[in-house]
């Protein structure tokens, strides 16, 4: 039995849940705190991530108090760089998702709800863009771009991403489509267009903002990779993976360079992943066996 | 309600108060309290009650098939051939487990390995227990599944469940069952999940291979129709409780106990003109929510301020009847109810 | 069969999508091999004119597309200008390497996040299963080119056990027994397999734990404990065995992910595979070279996961008369 989607005391119980475990709230908190961590960080840091302080003497320099995370090859200030280059990776991330997101349940809405050939055919094309490595087909892509700027990039990760989703929405669709409720709707004379937005999107919701969160960490590492071989970001713009691209060929001398903004990487997807377990749980609790 | 130490010998099962409790979230809940009651050798003894009574728990006792959070008391007593099952060690406990007593689950689409076909389910019993080849296990597999009635068993044996109809599926498990002769069956709602024809020919079919083996069974279900077709002596629970035990003919001709009287009464008949289902009013209490006295009180017709307060024993009627209730000591009560939706 | 069948033309389906879309990719590039933005003097217009006319560059939009295709049909990929040579040549250069680094790291990876996912079932819930849970969780956190890095930090500069880069010394051969140069190469395996391990064997070894923890409950378990067997044979033979599913289909839907991931870790540590040829390429602004790479991963993703789906059928039964799309969402 499916149950009817779900109402304000529905979120009310899942909130409770996602407040009563512990690992969740920790994982919201790492987010929270490194997202207030590059937006107001820039602002207090005594150097500018573009400023090549002195290029003969401070080049390399080990981290020490003046420079928390050294600097690199041209003397900027790694610190500056990582947090700044920060606000871009989280910025491009989220709303790489968001596109992907929205691209994603719309496809599989329409899909599911359309049934027939034509459900066969767009899910076709979802699978065909989840078979192709995302990776190389955005290589592809941005190697005929040369100097691409961010907010193609962003788009392009959207318009690569959202095939997953999509199958995802489509399923959940099908297997609501014929619960009760939604016949009922139907009977009484709702539009398709009404069924989609009241009855059946909420009810899908739950698993499309968990895929949502998951795809963050999948999407910010994928980000970084590219801008790490060069065709991501583009510097003097600085973002966490073309700063370890940076660091690369001096990975023995001056390994803070491309270690710093590594581990802010994890964090955050180790953040992002908790978190996508957390709420994943929390809208799916265990049950009691049969007495 | 005397203890024993000694079982005489053509009782092939006792239970002495046993008691299972689950730790959940809300605290500790007994499901199973205090249950008693024997079967004898070559008998079948129904097991009656309403979802959420502990009837099927109480069947997993018996194997000490109950895994946590669920745990088996340790004042329970299950006497099997003799031997105390909750003292039993690893090894002897899985020598018991389907080959002398084995037991039949209620859904077999998932009581049922989905990746194995099923002469190999029904080859493993073989093979566990004895040391025949997996030729001779196959073939003694194919030759059971012919005994419980599906024809072309040699190709049927090669199938999935997924493949097999319910009714299939369901002879499978009793196969299963069967295969290694044991001296007692223990059925949980092995047709509940059934169409009623099918459900006809699978109680013939274990009666049938019952009596053939001289074994006795613990028959588990909620539908009195059942016990009348299948049972010789039946036990009624509620609330984790036995609130009667009788013959069945006897229960069917004299209820003793109230919440006997409205399973029969609810029990919709052929023949009878009636308007409306009798229900008995008012659920099931879960079994963290059990009253401290009767257990039945606020669903009884007959119940007085005594049933609130002191909780009834299980009163011995004689000729093998028992009545957990205070209307054995006090039966003028029975007639002096008169509320609103009384069972007539 | 019929699944098989099935699953064979979706594949073609597939590549014949990525090869279309790789094609407009292609068209869309500024300019092309011959154009005035490649500087090389000695290419007068009218040569260029020529060479374009020869290579169909000049024809419509449709009959380059159908040359294309023809031409990729017969496994012609195009001619690498950064390269010099046949994209097909370069390509079946590089493969083998891909091969050999994605090969052993799946065998390994699948091993090991097998044994280590079931043992967390078994173990549910205590330290053994946290401290597990938490090595994967990290493990599968780390962005793959930084763990490459990190890996090579350690083991090749700061620990020297293990060489910089490459697949092989190159003048080892001429001087050494075949032992030394297989332990050479197995020297230069070890740091990319290893990155790819800890990348791939974490989310195995979740999947592993959650379908286990899954089926742990399931009623045939139960049916299998009743029918006396041992504690052990029952976690193998019915719980286990009924959670290997889960965790194949995943790998046949994350082979896109693991070329991908290929990618990185063959740059960082200079491995000649598929990966590197491809990042190269790009450098190069290369395209067909880049456009082969694609195409030529595609496909063997494709085969990748129809053997996997195939493997699914035969691990459980009830999948082989479903269509792919609701088994994969199982």
């Amino acid at each position: 039995m499916i149950a009817p989607p779900s109402n304000a005391s529905n979120w009310g119980a899942i909130v409770q849940r996602l407040r009563a475990d512990r690992r969740s709230l920790l994982a919201i908190g790492a987010l929270c705190g490194m997202i207030v961590l590059v937006i107001v960080g820039p602002l207090l840091m005594a150097y500018a991530p573009y400023e090549q302080l002195d290029i003969t003497r401070l080049a390399h320099a080990r981290p020490s108090a003046e420079h928390l995370l050294g600097t690199d090859v041209y003397s900027r200030d790694v610190l500056s760089r990582v947090l700044s280059g920060g606000r871009v990776s989280l910025a491009v991330a989220m709303s790489a998702v968001c596109i992907e997101t929205v691209i994603g349940v719309a496809w599989g809405l329409a899909a599911g709800l359309a049934g027939g050939w034509i459900d066969t055919l767009m899910m076709r094309c979802a699978d065909a863009g989840l078979s192709v490595p995302r990776v190389l087909l955005l290589l592809a892509i941005l190697a005929a771009v040369p100097m691409v700027p961010i907010w193609m990039l962003v788009v392009l990760l959207g318009l690569t991403g959202w095939f997953g989703i999509a199958r995802l929405v489509r399923s959940e669709v099908r297997s609501v489509r014929s619960a009760d409720f939604v016949l009922a709707a139907r009977s009484l004379g709702a539009s398709p267009l009404r069924l989609a937005l009241w009855h059946v999107l909420p009810h899908v919701s739950g698993p499309v903002l968990v895929a949502a969160t998951l795809a963050v960490g999948h999407v910010i590492v994928l980000e970084a990779g590219l801008s790490f071989i060069g065709i991501g970001v583009q510097p003097p713009q600085a973002s966490w993976g073309n700063i370890i691209g940076d660091g690369t060929e001096f990975i023995a001398s001056a390994p803070w360079v491309s270690i710093a903004p590594g581990c802010c990487l994890v964090v955050v997807v180790l953040a992002v992943s908790a978190l996508g377990d957390g709420l994943r749980d929390a809208l799916a609790p265990r049950q009691l066996p049969r007495t | 309600m005397t203890a024993f130490s000694a079982l005489p010998h053509d009782l092939l099962l006792s239970l002495r108060d046993v008691r299972v409790t689950f730790r959940t979230a809300d605290g500790l809940i007994t499901p199973v309290d205090g249950v008693s009651f024997d079967i004898a050798r070559g008998e079948t003894l129904a097991l009656v009650g309403e979802s959420g009574c502990g009837k099927s728990l109480t069947a997993l006792t018996i194997l000490r098939l109950i895994d946590a959070p669920g745990r088996i008391e340790p004042g329970s007593r299950i006497l099997f051939e003799g031997r105390d099952i909750m003292t039993l060690g690893d090894r002897d406990l899985r020598a018991i487990r389907g080959r002398q007593a084995a037991m039949i689950f209620q859904e077999p689409m998932t009581a049922l390995n989905p990746v194995y076909c099923a002469g190999e389910q029904i080859a493993e019993v073989v093979r566990t227990h004895t040391g025949a080849s997996r030729v001779e296990a196959w073939s003694q597999a194919v030759a059971m599944l012919g005994a419980v009635g599906i024809p072309s068993p040699e190709i049927r044996a090669k199938q999935y469940p997924h493949q097999l109809s319910g009714g299939m599926r369901q002879r499978v498990m009793i196969a299963m069952a069967l295969v290694m002769n044991p001296s007692l069956l223990i059925a949980d709602e092995p047709t509940t999940a059934l169409d009623v024809t099918i459900q006809a020919q699978l109680l013939d079919l274990l009666r049938d291979a019952q009596q053939a083996r001289g074994a006795s069974m613990l028959l588990i279900t909620h539908d009195l129709g059942v016990v009348a077709e299948s049972a010789q002596r039946v036990a009624v629970m509620y609330a984790g409780q036995i609130v009667e035990e009788a013959p069945v003919t006897a229960l069917f001709a004299a209820p003793q106990h109230p919440y006997t009287e409205g399973l029969m009464a609810a029990m919709p008949r052929a023949g009878t003109r009636r308007e409306r289902l009798t229900t008995i009013p008012g659920t099931v209490p879960p079994p963290g929510a059990w009253p401290s006295a009767c257990r039945f009180a606020d669903r009884c017709v007959f119940a007085w301020d005594r049933c609130t307060g002191e909780a009834p024993p299980l009163h011995q009627l004689g000729d093998g009847r028992t009545s957990r209730c205070h209307l054995v000591e006090e039966p003028e009560r029975r007639f002096a109810a008169h509320t609103a939706g009384a069972v007539t | 069969m019929r699944a098989l069948i099935q699953r064979i033309w979706q594949g073609f389906v597939v590549v014949a999508i990525v090869a279309t879309v790789t094609f407009v990719l292609v068209r869309l590039a500024p300019g092309d091999p011959f154009s005035v933005a490649f500087e090389n003097a000695r290419l007068t217009p009218a040569l260029r004119a020529q060479w374009r006319s020869a290579y169909g560059l000049d024809g419509s939009i449709a009959s380059q597309y159908g040359h294309w295709i023809i031409a990729l049909l017969r496994g012609d990929l195009g001619w690498s200008v950064s390269m010099s040579q046949p994209v097909s040549r370069a390509i079946a250069q590089a493969l083998p390497y891909t091969l050999l680094l994605m090969g052993i790291a799946l065998l390994l990876s699948f091993t090991i996040g097998m044994l280590l996912g079931a043992l967390q079932a078994a173990r549910h819930d205590r330290a053994t299963d946290r401290g597990i849970g938490v090595l994967t969780l990290i493990g599968g956190s780390m962005p793959d080119f930084w763990l490459a890095l990190v890996l090579l930090l350690t083991g090749a500069y700061w620990l020297r056990l293990f060489p910089v880069g490459g697949a092989s010394d190159p003048l080892l051969p001429l001087a050494a027994s075949g032992t030394t140069v297989l332990i050479d190469r197995l020297r230069h395996l070890a740091l990319p397999v290893l990155t790819l391990v800890i990348l791939i064997t974490a989310p195995v070894a979740r999947q592993q734990r959650a379908a286990l923890l899954d089926r742990l409950h399931a009623e045939w378990v139960r049916t299998a404990a009743a029918k006396g067997l041992s504690s052990g044979a029952v976690f193998r033979r019915h719980a286990w065995r009924t959670a290997l599913g889960p965790v194949v289909t995943l790998g046949g839907l994350a082979l896109p992910a693991l070329a991908g991931g290929a990618v990185f870790v063959e740059r960082v540590f200079a491995w000649p595979g598929m990966g590197r040829l491809a990042v190269g390429a790009i450098g190069a602004r290369d395209y067909h070279l880049v456009v082969g790479c694609v195409i030529t991963a595609s496909v063997l993703v494709v085969i990748g996961s129809t053997l996997a789906d195939l493997l699914v059928m035969r691990l459980e039964p009830r999948t082989a008369d479903q269509d792919t799309s609701q088994r994969q969402r199982a």
